[in-house]
């Protein structure tokens, strides 16, 4: 339940991130910090899931 | 630009392309899987009689191999014909100005609508079974999402090479192969040699395939930390390929 929790405002949390940059940022910039976006929130999926199921 | 409504649109032409003309329609979407099913459950599993070393379920080899065959086939696909989407949609590019990379897009998504039909039929099928889910099963979308940004990253890679170098889609095909029989997906790691289990470590397929594995058949944790690798390779790759992309864009646009 708290995974799921977490993992919910994890999502959340990188959707609202994605959207106000990519929607403030005009050019290819935005999509540079996409990936660094996605990276982070699928490295950080993980590692929160590995830390929660400890 | 791309529209998100034109890669929709892209990917239902894709997936109804297969199947038009015929009677059965889009139900073809539904055999092929519960044939291919059939073929790993009751030919491999039961006539067969496959069996999975140290497990003691009956269907536990039919397990191991679907969990690897099915994110194969997507991932797979998905690379083979990225490999070449430039050059099979160069009349649509030099209809309309949209953004090259994002055609890759609407064949993730194509093949992936073909992974959640069999997929969720296989899940309707252990939930029969009477299989234990593991609570680790949340994880099945993440895993799927890293495998096709890895083949997103590594198609784009190979469709920007291939409009230069046209028999790359045959090497990449052959790769495929290749790689294929070089992961443990319809044999057991333990009959590999001990170099090349050494060497395992290093295949993404591998990290993906066995993380699968981990979730469905073991009952175990995934290997969050070479998952975690994986995730930053791949993004990597993302961005190696991105860069050579903006970098031969103009010349892509015209030998197209």
């Amino acid at each position: 339940m708290i995974a799921m929790l977490v993992l919910v405002l994890w999502s959340a949390l990188f959707v609202i991130t994605c959207y106000v940059s990519w929607t403030k940022l005009v050019s290819h910039i935005k999509v540079y910090l996409f990936i660094f976006y996605n990276a982070i929130y699928l490295a950080g999926v993980f590692l929160l899931f590995s830390f929660l199921k400890a | 630009m791309v529209s998100i409504s034109l890669i929709l649109e892209l990917t239902k032409r894709d997936f109804s392309d297969r199947f038009a003309g015929s009677i059965l329609g889009s139900v073809w979407a539904f055999i092929w899987p519960l044939v291919s099913l059939f073929i790993y459950i009751v030919i491999f599993g039961k006539i067969m009689g496959g069996k999975l070393p140290g497990t003691s379920e009956f269907y536990a080899y039919s397990v191991y191999l679907t969990v690897g065959l099915l994110p194969w086939t997507a991932f797979s696909n998905s690379i083979y014909r990225s490999t070449s989407v430039f050059i099979d949609t160069k009349n649509l590019i030099s209809k309309i100005k949209l953004s090259l990379p994002a055609l890759l897009i609407y064949i993730i998504l194509s093949e992936t609508i073909t992974y959640v039909i069999s997929m969720g039929l296989f899940l309707i099928f252990l939930f029969i079974s009477g299989h234990q889910f593991s609570s680790r099963l949340i994880l099945l979308p993440y895993l799927f999402y890293l495998q096709q940004l890895f083949a997103f990253g590594f198609g784009l890679l190979a469709a920007t090479l291939t409009v230069f170098i046209r028999d790359l889609k045959e090497a990449i095909g052959i790769m495929l192969q290749l790689w294929f029989w070089f992961t443990p997906i319809v044999y057991i790691q333990d009959i590999l040699p001990e170099f090349l289990k050494k060497v395992m470590i290093y295949n993404p397929a591998h990290v993906i395939i066995s993380s699968y594995r981990s979730i469905f058949v073991f009952n175990d944790s995934p290997p969050y930390g070479a998952l975690i690798i994986l995730t930053i390779i791949t993004h990597c790759i993302i961005l190696i390929a991105y860069l050579l992309f903006r970098s031969l864009e103009k010349d892509v646009r015209d030998l197209l």
